[in-house]
């Protein structure tokens, strides 16, 4: 079946953590191989010292760790640019520079770096993002699902998705004990997508594929922190279709990098 | 013969390689959050895209409010799909009036298999609470029965009472994903203790984690449970599919504990 599959996880981190779980990998080299062991061929890479640290050097490091490993993509941390620790010559200088070096995807951690999602504190930085229709990962730090319940801030991403109609959100590790506030989200905006790392409700894939469409969920797995066999089952054995799983696996997370206008 | 890994990547049902029984299975609504498809049709018809033989289920009823109306639904279902589900008697010790009653219904009448504690919904303390469970100790300890137990607060506790009830099989629930840097009493209980064994449910997956259960508590150990449908199946048989142990461990865990535990 996975023959047929691409799988272009869109949720994976390089870099040494301060709190490692024994046998961790954090170097491209052994994350590249635990892809090769899950039938993985590319995967969209983020530095966890970007999480740790703030986007500066994390964003640079992980230019240089990368290179030279063709199926790792880059993908930037971002700030709210008030206190200056995104770039010195502002929001838009700093798009420009990120998209003129092919990066093409950002990556927030609203919980961890402790700022609103609010139009008046992420605003400039989304409508700059949405201008260019680059996508935008959420990572909200859940390591349980009942915490996708306090630290996702359900309103905010209503109005998000609502404000920026153009900005394509994915939120990542979303547990799968939201239904009751994803399901009216989803019914709503197109733009709103999420990972499948640990969206664990009970035929959940099967429900969002036929309520409101494949093009909504992408592949993830939050490696080398959590284990991909989790997700990569799901996809294998959900009662989807073959073009759905296809979706899933790449296509779509393709798609939306495609749709970066540069 | 492929191995289960190559199976699975192959996305073959895999009944027809290895008998799968999953040990920690519920049914049912739940108050808290939306679980989708939880009726016995539903869950056979998920069942049947992985190959998952049978399922130990108990009811979600039993666990959040009527213990009994939800031990009679998982008897409609045995009784129904006698070959998909092991039935769990679910005995709440906040009703000690009911518990004789409700015990001889339940493996008498109902044909349950196996008994569930959910310690942490029925909201019992394992030091204070703990002998509120004596009753049901005492029958399961008459019948050589199973006992799933929920959660993994006071270990001590649990080892002391699995010492003295020895004819009892004690499966300590959620401990297929250690991070191995916490806190790891459950898995020290169950290597040292004949009669306590290991499920490999619990929503988090970290890398790497169930490989190092299985070498610390060995296979033999280890059950396969899903905590189904309140989790999703196809993910959290994903870590025992492509986990790096022998495909001897993994039909161990799969199935053949079950079958040994359940007496089937």
């Amino acid at each position: 079946m996975l023959k047929d599959i691409e799988l272009f996880d869109c949720n994976v981190t390089i870099g040494r953590r301060a709190a490692r779980n024994p046998g961790c990998a954090y170097m491209p080299k052994d994350i590249v191989s635990i892809m090769d062991y899950y039938r993985i061929d590319r995967a969209l890479v983020s530095h966890a010292m970007c999480e740790g640290n703030g986007p500066l050097p994390g964003n640079e490091i992980l230019l240089s760790d990368t290179a030279g490993y063709d199926r790792l993509i880059p993908c930037w941390t971002l700030l709210p640019n008030f206190t200056g620790e995104l770039s010195e010559d502002g929001i838009s200088n700093f798009i420009d520079k990120m998209l003129n070096i092919g990066v093409k995807v950002s990556k927030i951690f609203p919980y961890y770096h402790r700022y609103h999602l609010s139009e008046w504190c992420t605003g400039e930085l989304f409508s700059k993002l949405e201008e260019h229709r680059i996508p935008l990962l959420m990572d909200f730090g859940i390591t349980h699902y009942s915490e996708s319940e306090w630290k996702i801030p359900w309103n905010d991403i209503y109005e998000i998705c609502r404000n920026h109609k153009n900005l394509p959100v994915i939120l990542l590790r979303v547990g799968g004990n939201v239904n009751r506030k994803l399901f009216p989200l989803l019914g709503r905006f197109e733009n709103l997508h999420l990972d499948i790392s640990y969206y664990i409700s009970n035929d959940g894939l099967e429900i969002i594929c036929e309520e409101f469409g494949a093009e909504h969920l992408l592949f993830g797995t939050g490696m080398p922190v959590y284990s991909p066999a989790g997700p990569l089952s799901m996809l294998i054995y959900s009662g989807i279709s073959a073009r759905e799983k296809r979706a899933i696996g790449s296509e779509n997370l393709r798609r939306l990098i495609n749709s970066v206008i540069e | 013969m492929s191995s289960i890994y190559d199976l699975a990547l192959s996305g073959v049902r895999l009944n027809s390689y290895v008998e799968i029984i999953d040990c920690h299975a519920h049914m049912g609504p739940h108050g808290e959050f939306h679980i989708p498809r939880n009726t016995p049709e539903a869950m056979i018809r998920i069942m049947d895209r992985i190959g998952v033989s049978r399922a130990a289920i108990s009811h979600c009823i039993s666990l959040e409010s009527d213990f009994r109306l939800g031990n009679a639904l998982v008897y409609e279902a045995i009784r129904k799909y006698p070959d998909r589900f092991i039935g769990y008697a679910v005995l709440n010790p906040h009703y000690p009036e009911e518990i004789e009653e409700e015990l001889e219904l339940c493996f008498r009448h109902y044909g349950m298999k196996a008994i569930k504690f959910h310690q942490t919904l029925h909201q019992i303390r394992y030091r204070s609470d703990f002998e509120r469970y004596k009753p049901v100790l005492d029958y399961a300890e008459s019948k050589k029965l199973t006992i799933l137990c929920h959660g993994t607060p006071s270990l001590k506790k649990l080892e002391e009472v699995a010492s003295e009830y020895r004819n009892v099989n004690f499966i300590i629930a959620h401990c297929g994903s250690w991070n191995m840097r916490e806190d790891l009493e459950a898995l020290n209980v169950a290597e040292r203790v004949p009669n306590i064994y290991v499920d490999s449910s619990g929503s988090v997956e970290w890398y790497g984690a169930f490989e190092k259960v299985v070498a610390k508590v060995g296979a033999d150990k280890v059950l396969f449970g899903s905590d189904f449908p309140w989790c999703n199946l196809a993910f959290m048989i994903g870590r025992v599919l492509f986990a790096k142990i022998s495909d001897k461990d993994k039909m161990k865990i799969l199935g053949l504990n079950a079958k040994k535990l359940f007496k089937i």
